[in-house]
Formats: structure tokens, C-alpha cells, sequence
């Protein structure tokens, strides 16, 4: 009987030890997803804080930039395609595409949006996933010619557009 | 009774050691944590500088710096990837406790983008970042430079010192026994490190548009604004970038060749289209010392581009 009350006192213990155990390991784990939560937030917000910042560089860069303070060159634009795989690996963008805004573009579909691509919508480099949050800047595109001997510069209004996929 | 009294014992001693045993679990378990959210404390501020450097390379100007301060003492450490494109890596080190305490630090953040080169390596609450764009003979990049020592030009002529003049921790002629001593063909036997100039073509600005810079017993060959990025990062920081620089501009080279050939479609044909396609393929996997031999041909053909009805770049 002496013993039985021993083992009962020890079965007691170990039960009370593993539900303290238990009760910390579920704490733990509560405050693990909360805190992971605000690690994907805050690593989300960061990625789109470098996208947002990068997207105003584009039109300096020499690989977009056409001789004019932050215009970017229509020709480099439509070059850049044939680039665009290895530089995708560079960019801090998952998507990045260009839309002429003004003159009023006139490739339209049936359903009344712009064709893309075409010479008024030029993809530079697509995301494979389907959800992306995109951000856009407006930039003079610039294109340069020759007639009867005199070079002439026509600029258009763009719309520069870089997506960010999201965190899983 | 004797049996009872034993058994009585060995259940407080089991409970002692499991309830030590959780004690010390927990203690650990919080000790991880509190690693944990320092590392990603640092690793944050060191995704937050690579977005600050990202403003530095949007302007037009031809160099400019900022100051960049922060609440403790910090190290940045700058690591180089060379592969294609390659990348520039930043770690953020703090210290976890007063003075003495251990430099621990973030996880690496990947900037691609950048191209940066530093001399730091002891933590300070400020640091000067300097901006300058890399021509060759385009625009390439903008370099950016996180410098934490002072330096001392001795020498230097009037287009670096106009360069150069905007950071704060950099001296002309001047100088005081702390600084690091930079001769520009003055071979001072005081020096730590010497600068020699090579360009006598009437297209430079000065002889330093291109040469040697020696330092440590190593001469590293550099042109325009990478004199700065050979005077004070390390030799495989500066290979690794100047590897990078060269391969994104064997691509530019050929972003600026299809270029050519639509606006040729419009009338406009430039005539370095030719000397563009050798860059193009010469400028993949780039030897520096190319800087010494090529430099004022690459002149000349910014010159041929600058005279052209329609300019490439």
C-alpha cells in the first residue's frame, strides 16, 4: 500500500512535469508564429521599400537613361528584352513592364486594355507567380531621329511598372 | 516508515532535478531568442542601409556623400560575390553588451546592384558614404564608398581634388601624423600608399585619369573614379568589383549596339558601333591591367561618340 502511494506521488510529478513542459512548449510556439508573422511583414515591407527605391534609379541607369536628365530612351527600352533574363537576377523586381500614358496609345483590345506586348507596352521581365504588388513612376521615354539631316527628339509620357511577389 | 521516509526522498530529488532540468532548458531557449532578434535586429539594418545607399545612384551629379548615423556603434563588413553580374554583400555587426563586448552580427544582405567598397574596420556611430559614377568609356555604375579613415592627399591635381573634396575625412596637403598618406607622384618615403599617372593624351584631364596605385607591396591598376576604390578597399575586394563593373559593361555594350541598330531604322547610325561590339566581347572577363593599355583609346571613343549627330551614350 506504502509503495502503491509512492509510485502514485512520482506518476503525479511526472504528469505535472510534462503539462509544464507542454504548457512552455506551446507558449513557445504561439510567441514563435507570432514573431514570425512580423518577420515576414517587416521582410515584405523592406522588399518593397528597395523596390519602390530602385524603380526611381531605372531611368538613371545607363542601360535605360537617353541623353536627358532622368528620360528614359525608347530604343534602350525595346533593346533591353533581348537582355532582360540575365538582368532579372540583378534587379530587386520580380516584374517590371512599360505602358506609353500619353499621346493616348491605340493598340487596345476588345476588351477596351492595352496590348501588351506591343509598341506601346513593352514586358521587360515577367513573375512566374500570379500574385505580385506592383508599383509604378511616370518617365519621359525619348526617341531619336533623323530627317532631312537635322537630328529630332520626340518624347512620349510612360509608365514604368515593377511588381513585388509576396513573402509565403 | 523507513520505506516511506526513502520514497518521500527520491520524489523530491527527482522533482529537483526535473524542475533544474527545465530551468536550464528555459534559460537556453531565451538566450536563443534573445540571438535570434539581435541577428535579425542587425540584418534589418542592414537590408535598411542597402536601401538607403539605393538614392545615392539615382542623381545625375557626378559625386555626392551622406552621412549615415546610427543609435550604438556599428561595423559594416562588405563582402564580394564575382560571378556574372556578381553581388556586393553587407553584414551589420553591433556589439551585445557595453564596450568590451563581442562584435556580433546580422545575416549577409545581397545587394546586386551596388558596387561598394570600404575601408571599415572599426565600429563607429557614423559613417561617410561617398558616391561617384564609373565611366569607361559609358556611364557603368555608380560606385559608392563607405569610408571610416582619414586620408591625406599629398600632391593631388585640381580634377581630384575637385572630386574628392566633398568627403569630410579626406585632407589635401595638410596632413597630421594620423592621417593615411597618399603621394601622387611624389615618392615620399612617409607615404603608406602613392598614386602614378600615366594619361598624356590631350583627351585627359589629368595624368591620373589612369595609372597605378601602390600600396602594401601591391600595384593595383585603375582608371577614373576607381582610383578612390584602389586607394582604399582591399585587393580581392577591388578585383571582385572591378570584375563585376566589366562584365555589366560588356552588357551595356550590347544593350547600346541593338540600340543602334533601331534608331539606324530612323536615319541615326552611330559610328562607334564597330569599336562597341569588340567591347562587348573584351570587356568579359577583363584583366585591370587593361586600364593601363586601353584607357585613352576608350577616350577617344567617348570623343567619337560626343561628336557624333546621334550619340549612343
Amino acid at each position: 500500500m506504502v509503495i502503491k502511494r509512492g509510485q502514485l506521488q512520482i506518476q503525479q510529478l511526472a504528469f505535472l512535469i510534462v503539462a509544464i513542459f507542454l504548457f512552455f512548449i506551446i507558449v513557445g510556439l504561439f510567441f514563435l508564429n507570432v514573431s514570425m508573422g512580423s518577420i515576414k511583414g517587416s521582410a515584405q515591407d523592406l522588399k518593397t521599400e528597395k523596390a519602390i527605391s530602385f524603380l526611381s534609379t531605372i531611368p538613371s541607369m545607363t542601360e535605360f537613361n537617353a541623353n536627358c536628365a532622368n528620360c528614359v530612351d525608347k530604343d534602350k527600352l525595346k533593346a533591353f528584352v533581348y537582355f532582360s533574363k540575365e538582368y532579372k537576377q540583378f534587379f530587386p523586381l520580380d516584374s517590371l513592364r512599360a505602358l506609353k500614358i500619353y499621346p493616348k496609345p491605340e493598340n487596345f483590345s476588345i476588351s477596351d486594355e492595352l496590348l501588351c506586348p506591343s509598341s506601346e507596352c513593352i514586358i521587360l521581365f515577367n513573375s512566374t507567380k500570379p500574385e505580385i504588388v506592383e508599383y509604378s513612376i511616370f518617365v519621359p521615354v525619348c526617341e531619336t531621329s533623323k530627317r532631312t539631316g537635322i537630328v529630332i527628339t520626340d518624347c512620349e509620357i510612360w509608365k514604368l511598372i515593377g511588381g513585388v511577389e509576396f513573402i509565403e | 516508515m523507513v520505506n516511506k521516509k526513502g520514497e518521500f526522498g527520491f520524489v523530491w530529488i527527482f522533482a529537483i532535478f526535473a524542475g533544474i532540468a527545465i530551468l536550464l532548458l528555459m534559460v537556453y531557449m531565451t538566450s536563443k531568442i534573445l540571438d535570434t532578434s539581435k541577428k535579425l535586429s542587425d540584418t534589418e539594418i542592414g537590408k535598411s542601409l542597402s536601401i538607403v545607399l539605393d538614392p545615392l545612384s539615382a542623381q545625375d551629379l557626378r559625386s555626392q556623400l551622406t552621412k549615415i548615423s546610427f543609435s550604438s556603434p556599428t561595423k559594416v563588413e562588405v563582402g564580394c560575390v564575382n560571378k556574372g553580374y556578381g553581388r556586393s554583400l553587407l553584414t551589420v555587426l553591433t556589439r551585445s553588451e557595453g564596450k568590451t563586448g563581442e562584435w556580433t552580427g546580422g545575416e549577409d544582405i545581397v545587394v546586386a546592384d551596388k558596387y561598394i567598397f570600404s575601408d571599415v574596420t572599426e565600429g563607429s556611430k557614423n559613417l561617410n558614404v561617398f558616391s561617384t559614377s564609373f565611366k569607361y568609356p559609358y556611364k557603368i555604375a555608380d560606385l559608392t564608398f563607405i569610408v571610416s579613415k582619414d586620408y591625406c592627399f599629398i600632391g593631388a591635381p585640381t580634377k581630384v581634388k575637385n572630386t574628392y573634396s566633398v568627403l569630410n575625412n579626406l585632407q589635401f596637403d595638410n596632413c597630421s601624423e594620423d592621417q593615411i598618406t597618399v603621394c601622387f607622384d611624389t615618392p615620399l618615403s612617409s607615404c603608406e600608399i602613392s598614386v602614378e599617372g600615366f594619361c598624356s593624351d590631350y583627351l585627359c584631364d589629368s595624368e591620373y585619369d589612369y595609372g597605378f596605385v601602390k600600396k602594401e607591396g601591391n600595384i593595383i591598376p585603375f582608371t577614373d573614379s576607381l582610383l578612390l576604390a584602389a586607394i582604399l578597399s582591399e585587393g580581392s575586394e577591388y578585383n571582385c568589383n572591378v570584375n563585376r563593373l566589366m562584365y555589366r559593361a560588356s552588357k551595356i555594350a550590347g544593350i547600346l549596339l541593338k540600340k543602334n541598330e533601331f534608331s539606324s531604322s530612323r536615319g541615326c547610325r552611330s559610328g562607334v558601333a564597330g569599336p562597341l561590339a569588340v567591347l562587348e566581347t573584351g570587356f568579359l572577363d577583363y584583366d585591370p591591367y587593361g586600364f593601363i593599355t586601353d584607357t585613352e583609346t576608350i577616350l577617344s571613343l567617348n570623343e567619337l561618340n560626343e561628336m557624333g549627330s546621334c550619340k549612343l551614350w
